[in-house]
């Protein structure tokens, strides 16, 4: 009996119309961008949970238009007066709009995933959970809209509601996180409370289970919440309806660490080392595992560079592995040196096919910088030691440094004359000259690394 | 005078008209109290149009679409009046605050992101009637607010976030134009398409 009912509704209510419109513009959002999660599951699914922003108004506002349906055609009399109870009319009707909610999230994670699929070679668990969290949220989402469409059954009340959604799920948080960082404190515990993902994940980072089953919890009560109400007839049902929300968000609240979403965890599986051993050893992270056949030729190709001109050139590349400074707002990152018989690398970028994007020739002269590249933590910027690697580069291809456009013309006449100067050198003094320097970039001196530029004998 | 008071009651314009004005007020209250910007930027105020532009949306449709065309009356005259009254009405609370000190401004965005979305308003009320002529202008005013979405030289996204453009963007100008005048006029030749008269309370 209520299965019928229930596919009467996905078939003639306003929930399919609700879905597509939720898939149109989540798959617009997502598939606009997509070298923000191309191979990647976790990125996939804090896009989608990005996209929240969006799809939890319009779940709201769907909601609202499917609660105000019975006063819209003056049924409301007509239905208190049956002897049925209430419940047994909602549960069909906030049943179809949660399917169909849920089904748009699932088709839009699935587009997503067709270009995750192909490249991906690391599936972190959590990913699931981060999805599946959204998905509760536009339940959440939905059966609240009903309820509120349902109490004030006016055509204005589904765009307000979404409008309120999007300044309370959306806005305030963001403004909270970004007020929070200016201020250099961790950004209150109950940002959690918001499915919207704000702010971006690290690709060595994941959510932890704490957060993902608050969540959960929080939003199975306020969905809880939104049905009761649905359902409440009187006075006290009302009351009993708010209960759960209220309790949960309780609960949950302070269970949620502080930070709001910086309060991201390292994902050891994802910083995982895959190697190619075939030549001299070139390693990724395992969740960039994608990139390696097109990252292995050009790492190879700086490491020979460098065994033929450098004394105890490293003979290995390494994927850089440290999360992002933006992803640990207020967090200290204790450095990690690296041996000298190894280089560390920044991840080239990533295209929208979830492959290396070497265009643009950066990628080479960035691999041969970092044999004069050390992790020394958060040091002050020091100009001559960023123009001195690329002096140093130069020195390594034999060609004169290609002027960067943020070069003024200082810059420049520092980085010619420092290249000249060293070229015209005898080869010996030349070798022992840059050495020193990789020594002294090994062993965090920066100042030492800038000699090379400022013409001072190391 | 007469049939003015009685139209304006059949389209329920008193509540709309109260919905519109509170929202700029509150829009523009919160502004005062938590902003210390002067000017309340183009996502806030495309929302407070979007708001304003939904609640008059409900006065674009009588409760019964056979009475809205009976050839007695020039009806067209009067939807496109409709239209271009409620542009002004929309648009005069925010530009009151312009002699405050936090404005709706640069006044061309108020007005272009007004216009557009009033039109696409009416084109959707052509189409699909005016209780659901509200979902597009939702939909596009939301998508605006996604973090990638923002002012750009491409005229792609010109176009696709239109409503948070800077004034004088050339594309984001001519969309609004478009929506604006394709809106009026469909809306004016057609208005709402004919449901059959039930007996459904109507859309307020």
């Amino acid at each position: 009996m209520m299965g019928r009912i229930l596919r009467i509704e996905l078939r003639r209510s306003a929930a399919v119309g609700v879905a597509l419109l939720l898939l149109v513009i989540g798959a617009m959002a997502l598939l606009s961008s997509t070298q923000g999660f191309a191979g990647r599951w976790m990125q996939l699914a804090v896009s989608v949970r990005a996209g929240l922003l969006v799809l939890w108004p319009l779940a709201l506002a769907g909601g609202a238009w499917l609660g105000r349906r019975d006063a819209r055609n003056r049924v409301d009399e007509l239905f208190a007066s049956t002897g049925r109870p209430r419940w047994q009319r909602i549960l069909p009707t906030a049943g179809a709009l949660a399917v169909a909610v849920v089904s748009a999230y699932v088709l839009l994670l699935l587009v997503g995933a067709g270009w995750v699929l192909p490249t991906a070679d690391y599936f972190p668990v959590a990913a699931v959970a981060v999805a599946a969290v959204g998905a509760l949220s536009l339940v959440a989402a939905a059966w609240v809209g009903m309820a509120v469409g349902r109490a004030v059954p006016r055509l204005v009340t589904a765009p307000a509601l979404a409008v309120a959604g999007v300044a309370l799920a959306a806005l305030l948080p963001d403004w909270m996180t970004v007020s929070a960082v200016v201020d250099d404190r961790p950004a209150p515990a109950a940002l959690l409370l918001t499915p919207v993902y704000i702010g971006g994940l690290d690709d060595f980072q994941t959510v932890t289970a704490r957060v993902n089953l608050t969540q959960a919890l929080w939003l199975a009560a306020l969905a809880t919440t939104g049905l009761l109400l649905l359902g409440a007839a009187r006075r006290r049902g009302i009351a009993l309806a708010v209960l759960p929300a209220v309790l949960g968000a309780a609960v949950a609240v302070p269970l949620m660490p502080t930070g709001g979403y910086q309060a991201a965890a390292d994902d050891p599986g994802a910083a995982e080392l895959v190697c190619d051993d075939a030549g001299l050893q070139v390693c990724v992270a395992r969740v960039h595992a994608a990139l390696l056949p097109d990252v292995a030729g050009p790492a190879r190709q700086a490491l020979a560079m460098m065994a033929a001109k450098l004394p105890d050139a490293p003979s290995r590349a390494v994927e850089d592995r440290q999360v992002a400074s933006w992803a640990l707002a207020g967090q200290d990152r204790t450095p990690t040196p690296h041996p000298a018989d190894t280089i560390v690398f920044a991840t080239p970028t990533i295209g929208s096919d979830g492959r290396a994007d070497l265009s643009g020739d950066y990628f080479l002269p960035l691999l041969l910088e970092a044999a004069w590249r050390q992790d020394c933590g958060d040091q002050a910027y020091d100009r001559d030691a960023v123009l001195a690697r690329t002096v140093a580069a130069a020195w390594l291809t034999g060609e004169p440094p290609t002027p960067e456009d943020w070069w003024d013309v200082e810059e420049r006449a520092l980085v010619d004359s420092a290249y000249r100067t060293l070229v015209g050198l005898p080869q010996a003094e030349q070798q022992r000259r840059m050495a020193a320097a990789r020594d002294a970039a090994l062993s965090c001196r920066a100042d030492a690394l800038g000699a090379i530029v400022r013409g001072e004998i190391p | 005078m007469r049939w003015l008071r009685l139209y304006l009651r059949s389209r329920r314009v008193a509540p709309a008209l109260a919905v519109s004005t509170a929202t700029a007020a509150l829009v523009w209250v919160l502004a005062l109290v938590y902003s210390d910007a002067g000017t309340i930027d183009a996502r806030a105020v495309s929302l407070t149009v979007m708001v304003a532009v939904a609640a008059f949306a409900a006065t674009l449709g009588g409760a019964d679409d056979a009475l809205d065309h009976t050839a007695s009356i020039n009806w067209p005259v009067r939807r496109a009046g409709h239209l271009v009254v409620t542009a002004a009405v929309i648009v005069a609370p925010l530009l009151l605050t312009t002699v405050t000190d936090t404005r709706f401004a640069p006044l061309a965005v108020v007005v272009r992101n007004t216009v557009g979305l009033l039109g696409l308003t009416a084109l959707g009320a052509a189409l699909v009637g005016a209780a659901l002529s509200w979902v597009a202008p939702l939909s596009w005013t939301l998508a605006s607010l996604l973090p990638f979405i923002e002012p750009s030289t491409k005229p792609a996204m010109q176009v696709a976030g239109w409503l948070i453009q800077p004034a004088g963007t050339t594309a984001a100008t001519v969309c609004a134009t478009v929506l604006a005048v394709t809106g009026l006029a469909a809306y004016t030749l057609r208005g709402c398409p004919r449901r059959p008269a039930a007996e459904t309370t109507p859309d307020h």
